[in-house]
């Protein structure tokens, strides 16, 4: 009696002391924050390190101004108003642009993925027009639409349609042929096949496509503006230029990346939102 | 329904896969298809679920010649090819076509009795081999068609799930007495479930015997009449050892 009261005893202390364990682990600093951390560490540095030189005037002011100086021109520009002018205009004319690349490569993408005769048709054509650097457009566009918003738009939308006409092409060329059986086993139409199999299975690579197209939008929009406009991120830069002020163009810059990094990270939320019933590494 | 297949052959990029296979599955009898892999069954399989419909001969279903798929057929593939956007649930309402509160209501029952009632709400990354199967084999019995074709449905399971599910079979056979076409390679399984095993063989799969049995279900596994069955197709398969090396053994 006294052994195995002795034994109990002794089984937990041990109990005890793996629970302290674990609330020591709890105490310490979460994990998330340890990673947030490490990953701010760099570009704290960097940034402190570029401040540090320009305020001591170790490399020129008026070429490479402080971060806290494009801070300042930011903020400068919030106040008077203009950035919000300037960085609508450009979301708009992305979005714009996003959306009509989106819709005809949606339509042409699963009308050639769809149909052999579609296929032969367009398929040749638009990968001849892919080997265009899409940019060699740009001289023709202005000549048949002007220097407005319509030949910027256009160009976006020639930059988006083609990673997302890829892609749907691909996601709807991939989709396994032994779950389209199961639908046809259960006397699927055409038209519900493609809502209730083709659909669903090839968003993964849709939503891969969407994505890769909003980073061309991007480049493409500063493209664009870079070409003649009266306003927006794009035209801050060729301000910068000719005012000879490197912290509008670095402001700029800074936005650009800013707008781009919080339109992706839309995009990816959409994505792992969507897909979350896939089974791969990610998940 | 029943089912004709007459001088049904498939070819391959020109080698023949199977030749000239003849069989017939009457109204609410239970059709063993046997043979080792290879052999063709699956190929048969799919000519008469209308999968497939490059094959020679003729398939007539009720009495009329038939190419292509109909809701008629319920259909197990080998593999659970379920549906990986979809929950367990979702998966077996796929080919229902009433209210979503009735599919829902029907799902469940079916669910219950393959034993997944728990799992409604998984999806398919999140179920074992054996999980899913059991999903698919849900899925096509829960529309309850006059004709069900399965291919190898159990060969995935563990021993214990298996007979289970082949119980369930049964019991569903009992209810309302469907067409089946079973396509195994297991022996046991053939001689448990049906009126009828067709035995395929060689490569090109050629019809090798059509034999009747007529004892009533259920049976038992220890039926001696059975266990001649056996020895009978074991040797007609040639996969068993002759009884002159057994006696060495
Ligand atoms: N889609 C296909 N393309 C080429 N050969 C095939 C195809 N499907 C089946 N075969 C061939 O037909 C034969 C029978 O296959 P199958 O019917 O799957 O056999 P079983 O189901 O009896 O194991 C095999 O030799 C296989 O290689
Ligand atoms: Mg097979």
């Amino acid at each position: 009696m006294a052994i195995s009261q002795g034994h109990h005893a002794e089984k937990e202390s041990v109990f005890k002391s793996v629970i302290k364990v674990k609330q020591k682990e709890r105490q310490g600093m979460p994990a998330f924050l340890k990673t947030a951390g490490l990953a701010l560490l760099f570009p704290i540095l960097l940034l402190a390190l570029w401040e540090g030189v320009t305020r001591f005037g170790l490399v020129a002011g008026h070429l490479l101004p402080a971060p806290s100086e494009i801070v300042g021109t930011i903020w400068a520009m919030g106040v008077d108003g203009s950035l919000w002018g300037h960085m609508g205009i450009t979301l708009y004319r992305l979005l714009w642009g996003f959306f009509w690349g989106t819709i005809v490569a949606v339509v042409i993408g699963s009308l050639v993925a769809m149909s052999r005769n579609a296929e032969t048709m367009f398929d040749p054509l638009i990968q001849a027009f892919r080997a265009i650097p899409s940019l060699a457009w740009v001289p023709l566009f202005i000549l048949w639409l002007g220097i407005g918003e319509p030949s910027k738009v256009t160009l976006i939308a020639l930059g988006v349609f083609f990673p997302v006409y890829l892609n749907v092409v691909g996601g709807i060329h991939s989709v396994d042929r032994k779950l389209i059986e199961v639908g046809k086993a259960y006397g699927l139409n055409q038209f519900q096949l493609v809502r209730r199999i083709i659909l669903p299975a090839s968003l993964p690579s849709f939503l891969t496509g969407l994505r890769s197209g909003l980073g061309l939008g991007w480049m493409f929009v500063v493209a664009a503006e870079l070409l003649g406009a009266s306003q927006g991120l794009g035209y801050l830069l060729v301000l910068g230029q000719n005012t000879l002020s490197p912290n509008v163009i670095l402001a700029s810059i800074v936005l650009f990346a800013f707008l781009g990094k919080v339109t992706d990270y839309a995009l990816k939320k959409l994505q792992t939102r969507a897909l979350h019933w896939q089974d791969n590494m990610k998940n | 329904m029943s089912i004709q297949v007459d001088k049904v052959s498939r070819t391959f990029q020109g080698t023949l896969a199977v030749d000239e296979i003849s069989f017939e599955a009457k109204q609410g009898e239970i059709v063993g298809l046997l043979g080792t892999s290879g052999c063709g069954k699956s190929t048969i399989l799919r000519a008469i679920s209308g999968l497939d419909t490059e094959y020679d001969g003729t398939v007539c279903i009720h009495g009329k010649e038939t190419r292509g798929t109909s809701r008629e057929l319920g259909v197990i593939f080998q593999e659970p090819r379920l549906m990986p956007w979809l929950t367990v649930i979702d998966n077996v309402c796929f080919g229902l076509t009433g209210t979503k509160e009735e599919n829902r209501e029907k799902a469940r029952e079916i669910l219950r009795v393959v034993g997944l009632e728990d799992f409604e709400q998984h999806y398919p990354k999140q179920l074992s081999g054996g999980m899913a199967q059991r999903t698919a084999i849900a899925r096509a019995l829960v529309t309850a068609p006059s004709t069900l074709l399965l291919d190898e449905p159990f060969s995935a399971l563990d021993a214990f799930t298996k007979l289970q599910l082949q119980d369930m079979v049964l019991e569903l056979w009992e209810s309302y007495k469907p067409t089946m076409v079973i396509v195994t390679h297991d022996i046991d399984e053939a001689l448990y479930l049906c009126d009828r095993i067709v035995i395929l063989k060689g490569q090109p799969g050629e019809l090798h015997d059509n034999l009747e049995i007529t004892q009533p279900k259920p049976r038992k596994k220890s039926d001696t009449k059975l266990a001649e069955l056996k020895e009978y197709i074991l040797e007609s398969l040639d996969i068993s050892r002759t009884p002159k090396q057994r006696k060495e053994a």
